[in-house]
């Protein structure tokens, strides 16, 4: 047993097991005015937190069995979503931060507030451009957010307590860039960093620097062996996937997915307007919105990274992934690069035969 | 005097006829989307070409699968919307109606409407290789900020255009469009309320009547066309063919069915008839007086799937009152997500309201997700509904 172990384990606990994070948040709704549940890393949990909230990224395994169902086609991890709250699952929320991204995330929140016992619902306009306009209309939603979010928590969001929570969390992003030099150079497993990365998008991020310090400084005493494979897709959570990628002879060193590389790549920058730099971080990120979902490009990043294939991990019926990936592997097929995909029910336990079987070719294939 | 048909067949023959002479003459065409501002561009003397509603004309003529299969979507088709999956085929499936739409120099999108318009202009724009411009309207009315940043936008849509052409902006065609477009919105409202009293236009006729107020709209021949369907059906005409009245009033909720030759199912009993569908009153869009850039803002901002569900839902309750429904008929249109976000919470509603509806999943554009056995049980199950209440 290494020291990070039970860091390990409470990650992959916190990700995958619905009780353990329930339990874990009903600790730390009694330590902090609230949690705030929000969908998306353009929705920044810096305000959030500087508001007094716990920001809670509602991600991971939410433990849905069945209930009430959004009409088709919404992708699968809104329809997982809505069936979780539905039954009440996760009624710990003082509130949610939407984002105004896909029309699924719409459609949810749309459908979330003709429901009368739900949270209290924000939404941020997430622009589809990235230009001037673009910026002063997010920096303006930044600040009504900001200010919607002060009011709930009966307090107020100064810029001294947003630059410190943007410290705090550009911290973490260092750290978590660190992780990714060692995935890089094959000393350290990715689906134990992206068990780390995700989790730590729930837990207190106080507690989370400390653990991620500890976790940055371990390495393993030998390099991984596999065929060096990249991960592209939206949120990835499925981490029996990513374990079973692993274990059948993947090496992955790195990835393009918004709970893991495009969430720590970048800095949000300090000084001057502090919500100016907060839409600049925001808009330099490749969005649902601006569709440019892998942003630089999948060649590149593979290329820099040695990976020989790239693994599409998208969520099913996800509209925006679906467009970025036809054109993604049309690219990439140009280029010699070898693609797989695999479509991810969000919530589905197990792994499918199929996609065992098509994982096991793909890596004959490399 | 020119009737109705010969006026529709005209503005439908000006517009493809129209485009390919644009074409041929090297005048820009851009393609839009279905509430893009279409007046500033045609003040920058633009051909504006609809996808949207050439892919209604596909489904129409039978060639939606040939051309969702041409789409290059592959396995993904299933859960795409088929507008943009028959316009993405367009450009590989041979023997198209009309020829095709000639290649436009650039495209406007919007997100008015739904985001998957941004999604499927892109990935087009992409594929052809010519510069998109996307108009971004926040959803809803909660952001006091929304006006200025949509006026921005509008500035940087006339320099993009200016840099695409070379051509300006004449203020005085943009009022003229603004104001022709607000006459013919009122026109087109008009054109229903026929309906309310008594059933006087029938239903298919007044989807199909449909294309001027989308395509054309600015253009003064839509105020003729609206006008002239008023006086032909109006019951003050003596000429007037008005239609036989149905005991049961039905309204249909939500995209008609473009592959079916009357464009909605059959009832297969003559008291049931469809008198409203709302999807038409989409287009009767809120243009105010000024007609200046600044009074598209409102129009575009205010289209119906950018409404809140909760308005959506107020505005059927009151067309179920201004219409005497006796039934709604809610159509779940797999294409259209946006489109689904209120239609359960709104059968609820109807349903709390003590008036009959019932949902009917189905495609706009894409018969392969229409089974008329199955819609005709449900409509005989409902119609069974109807007669009880």
């Amino acid at each position: 047993m290494t020291a990070v172990d039970p860091i390990l384990k409470n990650c992959r606990s916190m990700v995958l097991n619905p009780h353990h994070r329930r339990a874990y948040l009903q600790s730390v709704s009694a330590r902090s005015c609230g949690i705030i549940g929000y969908f998306s890393n353009y929705i920044p949990a810096e305000i959030i937190a500087a508001a007094g909230f716990h920001p809670l990224r509602l991600i991971g395994c939410f433990g849905s069995v069945s209930g009430p169902a959004l009409c088709d086609p919404m992708c699968s991890f809104v329809q997982d979503f809505y069936a979780t709250q539905c039954s009440g699952l996760a009624d710990l929320l003082t509130g949610l931060v939407f984002p105004n991204s896909c029309d699924s995330l719409k459609v949810l929140r749309q459908v979330w507030q003709t429901r009368p016992d739900g949270p209290q619902c924000w939404t941020l306009d997430h622009p589809v451009n990235t230009d001037g306009p673009a910026l002063l209309y997010l920096t303006s939603q930044l600040r009504r957010l900001a200010s919607e979010l002060a009011a709930a928590s009966r307090s107020t969001v100064s810029d001294e307590k947003l630059h410190a929570a943007i410290t705090e969390y550009n911290t973490i992003r260092g750290l978590l860039r660190q992780c990714y030099a060692k995935v890089e150079a094959r000393r350290l497993r990715y689906s134990d960093l992206l068990a780390v990365a995700t989790a730590g998008l729930m837990l207190d991020r106080n507690e989370f620097t400390r653990m991620l310090q500890e976790f940055a400084g371990s390495s393993l005493s030998q390099p991984l062996s596999g065929n060096p494979v990249m991960l592209a897709g939206p949120l990835t959570d499925d981490l029996e996937l990513v374990g079973a990628l692993e274990n059948h002879g993947a090496c992955i060193v790195g990835d393009s997915v918004t709970n893991g590389w495009r969430y720590c790549s970048q800095d949000i920058a300090t000084g001057g307007d502090i919500y100016t730099k907060i839409a600049q971080h925001i808009l330099s990120q490749a969005s649902p919105t601006a569709f440019d979902l892998h942003r630089p490009s999948l060649a590149a990043r593979a290329a820099e990274l040695g990976a020989c294939g790239i693994i599409f991990l998208n969520q099913e019926r996800c509209e925006p992934h679906v467009h970025s990936y036809v054109k993604c592997a049309a690219e990439l097929e140009q280029q010699s690069i070898k693609t797989l995909l695999i479509e991810v029910e969000h919530g589905r336990p197990g792994l499918q035969a199929r996609d065992l079987m098509r994982i096991e070719s793909f890596m004959e294939l490399l | 005097m020119e009737s109705s048909r010969t006026i529709l067949t005209k503005i439908f023959t000006d517009y493809y006829l129209g485009a390919a002479q644009a074409k041929k003459d090297g005048k820009p065409i851009a393609y839009v989307t279905a509430f893009t501002p279409v007046e500033i561009l045609r003040a920058m003397d633009i051909t504006c070409l609809y996808p949207e509603s050439y892919a209604v004309v596909c489904s129409a003529s039978g060639k939606a699968g040939d051309m969702i299969g041409s789409s290059g979507m592959g396995q993904f088709a299933g859960d795409l919307c088929s507008y943009s999956l028959i316009s993405l085929g367009m450009d590989h499936a041979e023997r198209l109606p009309y020829g095709g739409l000639p290649e436009p120099d650039f495209m406007v999108a919007t997100n008015n409407q739904c985001g998957t318009t941004l999604l499927w202009f892109r990935l087009w724009s992409q594929r052809k290789n010519i510069p998109l411009f996307m108009i971004d309207y926040p959803t809803g009315s909660e952001n006091t900020d929304q006006n200025e940043y949509v006026y921005r936008q509008y500035l940087a849509l006339i320099e993009f255009v200016k840099k695409q052409t070379g051509r300006d902006l004449d203020q005085r065609v943009l009022a003229q469009q603004a104001a022709n477009s607000r006459a013919a919105c009122k026109l087109w409202s008009q054109v229903h309320v026929l309906n309310q009293a008594a059933l006087q236009i029938d239903a298919a006729k007044l989807a199909n009547a449909l294309f001027p107020i989308v395509a054309a709209r600015g253009t003064p021949a839509v105020c003729r066309y609206c006008e002239t369907l008023i006086h032909e059906h109006s019951r003050e005409n003596e000429n007037a063919v008005i239609a036989a009245q149905p005991s049961f009033r039905l309204l249909w909720h939500g995209y008609p069915l473009w592959f079916l030759p009357k464009r909605y199912p059959s009832f297969n009993d003559d008291r049931f008839q469809i008198v409203l569908n709302d999807y038409t009153l989409w287009w009767d869009l809120d243009y105010p007086a000024a007609d200046t850039l600044e009074s598209l803002i409102r129009p575009y901002t205010s289209t119906y799937l950018n409404w809140l569900p909760q308005r959506r839902i107020d505005w059927t309750e009151q067309l179920v009152r201004d219409y005497a429904i006796d039934g709604v008929i809610l159509h779940a249109n797999r294409s259209c997500r946006r489109a689904l976000a209120h239609v359960i919470p709104l059968r609820d509603h109807l349903l709390r309201q003590g008036i009959p509806s019932i949902i009917l999943e189905s495609d706009m554009a894409n018969p392969d997700y229409y089974s008329p056995e199955k819609m005709n049980s449900q409509l005989e199950s409902f119609k069974e509904s109807i007669l009880a209440a």
